[in-house]
């Protein structure tokens, strides 16, 4: 058995398929922690790569808010950036021709402020040459519609998903918020609505408040806390969406090695997304791969896929 | 830009809570005036994000960068980049952000002076300028600002300059006393020819009255911009400022399309 495993090559072991799109390993990395990819290129192999998420894009570009836009909090940080970014259009024009000279699967992040921005956002990409898929951020905490933050609410996250999944040319995945009460509800609303596939967890809206000054840290006051501390509510989340749906799961929260990529999996995850830890450990990814497939090998794992929702809830 | 680990040649700390950290980075490295390095303890878990310092001193022997840095402890960050010994090793990503200019000394066809304003933990992302400065035999005058005696960097190594250097301190405890900001302006209202490129890194409050001044005396003013930074590479969009195009703004990067901005589009 392990002479067997050992002549297995790494694509053997690691690759994986979500709604019908190959990649050659399950480590892909999150929106707005990645740029438009080409900023890694210095820094590591992007080939290597599963895939990368862009930072969200909407139709026209944005500014973003006012700073200070981050902050340190314990194990992880808050951030508010408010999707600055260079609109969809410039991500097509600039960006893409020259991603397209790597191998590695490349997924667009969509937000937009009304039904009409996704689908805006959605038919400009939708001429682009080169990406995977989309996948759409309903869930961003900073960014208010009248209020209301589409992902909260399960039937707006529906009819996003099924406006978005009507003139798309690609598969859509949808991002899920964790700052809801039951994450569930939103699952099946929006797989319902002809989601193919799910990530979660994007951020969790938090406050910082500097006790000299008595000021919020961050102009916005509110922001979005990501990086190690969310980690254990993530496993959450999709341990639960994983009992419910039959879509496959993307996992996202805090990882930041091999071994919180691996909880992922188990706990119902196909693939899984590095965010916070690109920041300060620019090559999180490339040692994520490394660590997972040396994990196959040591465990006896033929192809990692065995470990999806493998979680043993009854005791022995 | 370089991801790789450095080892601590050297850690002393000085004055009022402050510390020179020396580096050896196993590459040669091209490290121009006012660029910068994010740091952290390599395997330390918090703080999880590196911090940004600029170089202070860059010398390459063989295949090995020596890198210096001088910092104030404030925080868990700081505090945990002072706790280094000797051998030690550090996370390193740099050299990073744009440097600073001396084309528009050089461009000109009559011969610009440089003047150069810094002040509390700004003043090390300067000397690298002031040198260049010096070796280009540009008449250059420098001002360092400091709260007191025990707050002033570098000053040994600004002496060794043949620039022309004012010392301040709020308190009086060495120097001329008061902001530095004050003996600027008095330097620059005796100058017969205002024939100045202005070069600035220190508090904020410091920088835009440097570049009120600069600008009433119509001068060009060229400031080191500080932001908190979460990567220091340009894909977290976290380290923004406002800076003023035409009728309209925009926010940009200090750690890519910076540190270093013109004065005078800065929205301080
Ligand atoms: C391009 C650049 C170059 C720099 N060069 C130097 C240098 O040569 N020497 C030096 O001493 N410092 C330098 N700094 C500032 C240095 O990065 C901060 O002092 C440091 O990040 C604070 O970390 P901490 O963990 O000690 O503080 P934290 O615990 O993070 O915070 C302590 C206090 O410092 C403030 N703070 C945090 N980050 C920054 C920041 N980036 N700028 C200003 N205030 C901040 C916080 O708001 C808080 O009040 C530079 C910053 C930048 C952006
Ligand atoms: C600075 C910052 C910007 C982000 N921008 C986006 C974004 O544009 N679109 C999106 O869907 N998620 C965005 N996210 C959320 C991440 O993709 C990810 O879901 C979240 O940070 C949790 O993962 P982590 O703990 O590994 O960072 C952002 C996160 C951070 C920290
Ligand atoms: S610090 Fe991340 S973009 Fe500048």
């Amino acid at each position: 058995m392990v002479d067997n495993l050992s002549t297995k090559s790494e694509s053997e072991i690691l690759a994986i398929e979500i709604a019908g799109i190959k990649f050659k390993n399950p480590v892909l990395t999150a929106s707005g922690t990645f740029g438009y990819g080409l900023d890694f290129a210095e820094l590591i192999d992007l080939n290597r790569l599963g895939g990368f998420c862009s930072k969200g894009l909407s139709p026209k570009p944005m500014k973003g808010n006012p700073p200070p836009r981050i902050v340190e909090t314990h194990g992880g940080m808050l951030n508010a950036i408010g999707l600055q970014n260079i609109g969809a259009k410039a991500f097509v024009t600039d960006k893409l021709p020259l991603l397209r000279n790597y191998n590695t699967q490349i997924i667009a992040n969509v937000f937009g402020y009304s039904l009409d921005e996704y689908i805006e956002a959605i038919e400009i990409l939708n001429q682009g040459e080169g990406i995977a898929a989309y996948e759409l951020n309903i869930s961003c905490p900073n960014v208010k519609e009248g209020g209301i933050v589409i992902g909260n609410s399960p039937s707006a996250a529906a009819s996003v998903t099924s406006a978005v999944k009507r003139v798309a040319k690609r598969p859509v995945i949808v991002k899920l918020s964790p700052n809801v009460t039951d994450i569930k509800q939103l699952a099946l609303a929006v797989e319902s609505a002809g989601a193919d596939a799910l990530s979660l967890i994007n951020t969790l809206v938090g406050t910082s408040i500097d006790i000299y000054s008595r000021r919020p840290r961050l102009a916005n006051i509110t922001g979005g806390l990501s990086g190690p501390a969310v980690k254990p509510i993530a496993v959450r989340m999709v341990y639960e969406v994983a009992q419910v749906v039959k879509i496959p799961i993307i996992g996202i929260g805090g990882i930041a090695n091999w071994m919180d990529a691996v909880e992922f999996l188990i706990a119902g995850a196909c693939a899984i997304q590095i965010g916070t830890a690109n920041y300060y450990d620019p090559t999180c990814s490339i040692k994520t791969i490394d660590g997972l497939l040396e994990y196959c090998k040591k465990q006896n794992i033929s192809q990692i896929s065995e470990l999806v929702k493998s979680i043993k809830l009854i005791a022995k | 830009m370089k991801e790789i680990i450095a080892i601590v040649q050297e850690i002393n700390l000085f004055g009022n809570g402050y510390c020179r950290l020396k580096l050896s980075v196993p590459t040669i490295l091209d490290i121009n005036a006012g660029q910068f390095a994010m740091l952290k303890p390599a395997r330390l878990f918090e703080p999880l994000l590196r911090r940004a310092m600029a170089f202070y001193q860059v010398k390459v022997i063989n295949n090995t960068t020596f890198v210096d840095f001088i910092f104030h402890i404030l925080g868990r960050g700081t505090q945990a980049l002072a706790e280094l010994r000797p051998g030690d090793q550090v996370e390193f990503l740099g050299p990073l952000g744009k440097s600073f200019s001396i084309a528009p000394i050089q461009k000109q066809d009559q011969v610009l002076r440089a003047l150069i304003v810094a002040g509390g933990v700004g003043t090390p992302a300067v000397l690298i300028l002031a040198q260049e400065l010096c070796l280009k035999r540009v008449e250059t005058y420098i001002f360092l600002g400091a709260r007191s005696k025990d707050d002033l960097i570098g000053i040994d190594d600004f002496s060794l300059l043949p620039a022309k250097l004012t010392i301040t301190t709020d308190d009086g405890s060495v120097g001329e006393k008061g902001f530095v900001t004050e003996s600027l302006e008095k330097f620059l209202e005796m100058q017969e020819q205002n024939n100045f490129v202005v070069y600035t890194c220190g508090p904020e409050i410091m920088m835009k009255r440097t570049s009120e001044i600069a600008t009433s005396f119509g001068l060009k003013t060229y400031a080191s911009l500080e932001a908190r930074m979460a990567c220091g590479f340009g894909v977290c969009v976290g380290c923004v400022v406002e800076i003023q195009q035409s009728n309209d703004f925009s926010y940009q990067r200090v750690c890519v399309e910076g540190p270093i901005f013109e004065g005078s589009e800065v929205v301080w």
